[in-house]
């Protein structure tokens, strides 16, 4: 009833396609765009905690809500895994996040919480557990016109799914780590110099902070690169900071390198190295 | 740096709050507590699609491909001419945030899992010449940002092939793509 006139102008437009067909895509219709707060999240014990969400689009949005798993490997990547793939942690992980609602429409300006607790069984052994919640605007279905169609020979039309992942981290019972940073080195990098060191990690936590790097003397670090996580899969993590040729050069000689939980945390010190930057 | 006040939506839960400090203070001198929390936020928008522009597909084509990089760059090979240009941009995407930190840019993996565009009109016909395949994403962040300036935008590129029996009309797609606090 519909289709069939429309096959006839699709006809019409591929005799026409044929001499040079011309696709221009659809202007961006930015619907979807979100914030959500807090970045990180650490629960332990019993009581949960919320996450926001807010429609910051000019139009209205549907968000799906979900659970996805990731692995840090040694450089501070997080790869994604599939879930037919957890290990027993990641599925005990995945199982024991509570959270609603799992979709939420908003309309623009708009800010809704998302309540999430954990419940580990009470077999689980000591540990940190960790999922990572994805926030993803779900694309309204677009309706083809006829004069669409007719209109534009050929187009392609791409839609990106966009949206943010924050990692939800559980601890359970007694977890520690110990933590220490090697003697770091200025490589070339493909951007010029960087600053090399690993941070080693042992024990049942993550650990998260800055790196800063001050030189005696020098009131201010030289170097300060926040967020850094080192998760419990991974030992030790390799960690590159990029220089500028300045900073490399001031950076030579004497240094202490301090690996600091964030201010807002209280800014505790979790491992430091004295050395003789090279 | 985005920060965001849960007081401004959680206007309950502060006023809970504040009514349990007046609760546990109530003997001698009235007390209140006044809290804001202040939250790190996230945030990502998207500012312009992936486009391919006009692309020339002459009857009998044998086929080919055709690339948007990163910065928006495009490139034809094989039986297929890129139109007049000016159309073709990259996708591009602002993300926001706490400043010093890392965040990382994930895009799906379409080498491994195949994106096909499909034609709007004959929607669930798996015909060659009703489907175009995404076989790249690229974005000019090269993954991300190991330390973060608090807002930055990033490019997303992407390659396409066509066999060269494509019938005129829409082609429809779609891909992830997602930013990663760790």
């Amino acid at each position: 009833m519909f289709l069939k006139p429309l096959r006839n102008l699709t006809t019409i437009a591929a005799s026409f396609a044929a001499f040079g067909a011309l696709s221009i895509a659809t202007p961006a219709h930015a619907q979807g765009d979100l914030l959500v707060a807090p970045t990180r999240v650490i629960l332990d014990g019993s009581r949960g905690t919320e996450v926001i969400l807010s429609n910051i689009g000019a139009d209205e949005a549907t968000y799906r809500i979900g659970l996805e798993l990731r692995r840090m490997t040694d450089n501070g990547r997080l790869e994604p895994v599939e879930k037919v793939d957890a290990n027993d942690t990641e599925e005990a992980a995945l199982g024991m996040i509570r959270y609603a609602p799992r979709r939420i429409s908003l309309p623009p300006g708009q800010p809704q919480s998302v309540r999430l607790s954990a419940r580990p069984g009470a077999e689980l052994p000591d540990g940190e557990y960790r999922v990572h919640m994805s926030f993803k605007a779900i694309p309204r279905p677009t309706e083809v016109t006829q004069e669409d169609t007719q209109a534009e020979g050929v187009t392609l039309r791409l839609i990106p799914i966009y949206g943010i992942t924050i990692p939800i981290i559980v601890r359970h019972g007694d977890v520690e780590a110990q933590v220490a940073l090697t003697q770091p080195l200025i490589v070339q990098g493909e951007k010029g110099p960087e600053l090399a060191l690993s941070i080693e990690r042992a024990g049942e936590s993550s650990t998260y902070g800055a790196l800063s790097i001050v030189k005696p003397g020098l009131p201010d670090p030289i170097v300060l690169a926040g967020g850094i996580a080192v998760y419990p899969e991974i030992g030790s993590r390799e960690v590159r900071i990029n220089l500028t040729e300045e900073q490399a050069a001031l950076l030579r000689g004497p240094a202490r390198i301090e690996y600091r939980e964030l201010e807002e945390k209280g800014g505790a010190l979790i491992a430091a190295v004295d050395g003789v930057i090279g | 740096m985005t920060k965001f006040l849960r007081t401004a939506t959680a206007g309950v839960a502060l006023f809970a709050a504040v009514g349990m400090g007046t609760v546990a203070n109530a003997q001698v001198t009235e007390t209140a507590d006044a809290r804001a929390e202040v939250l790190a936020a996230l945030q990502l928008t998207n500012d312009d699609d992936l486009n391919f522009g006009a692309i020339i597909v002459n009857n009998g084509s044998t086929g080919g491909d055709v690339t948007v990089d990163a910065t928006g760059v495009r490139t034809c090979s094989g039986d297929v001419i890129c139109g007049p240009g000016a159309a073709e941009h990259e996708a591009l995407f602002t993300v926001s945030g706490a400043a010093n930190t890392s965040v990382a840019i994930l895009l799906e993996d379409v080498a491994t899992n195949g994106v096909t565009l499909r034609h709007t009109a004959n929607a669930g016909s798996a015909a060659a010449n009703h489907n175009i395949e995404l076989v790249n994403l690229t974005d000019s962040a090269a993954g991300g940002y190991a330390s973060f300036s608090g807002s930055e935008q990033f490019g997303v590129g992407g390659r396409i092939v066509l066999d060269g029996s494509e019938i005129a009309g829409e082609y429809v797609g779609q891909f992830d793509v997602t930013v990663e606090y760790q």
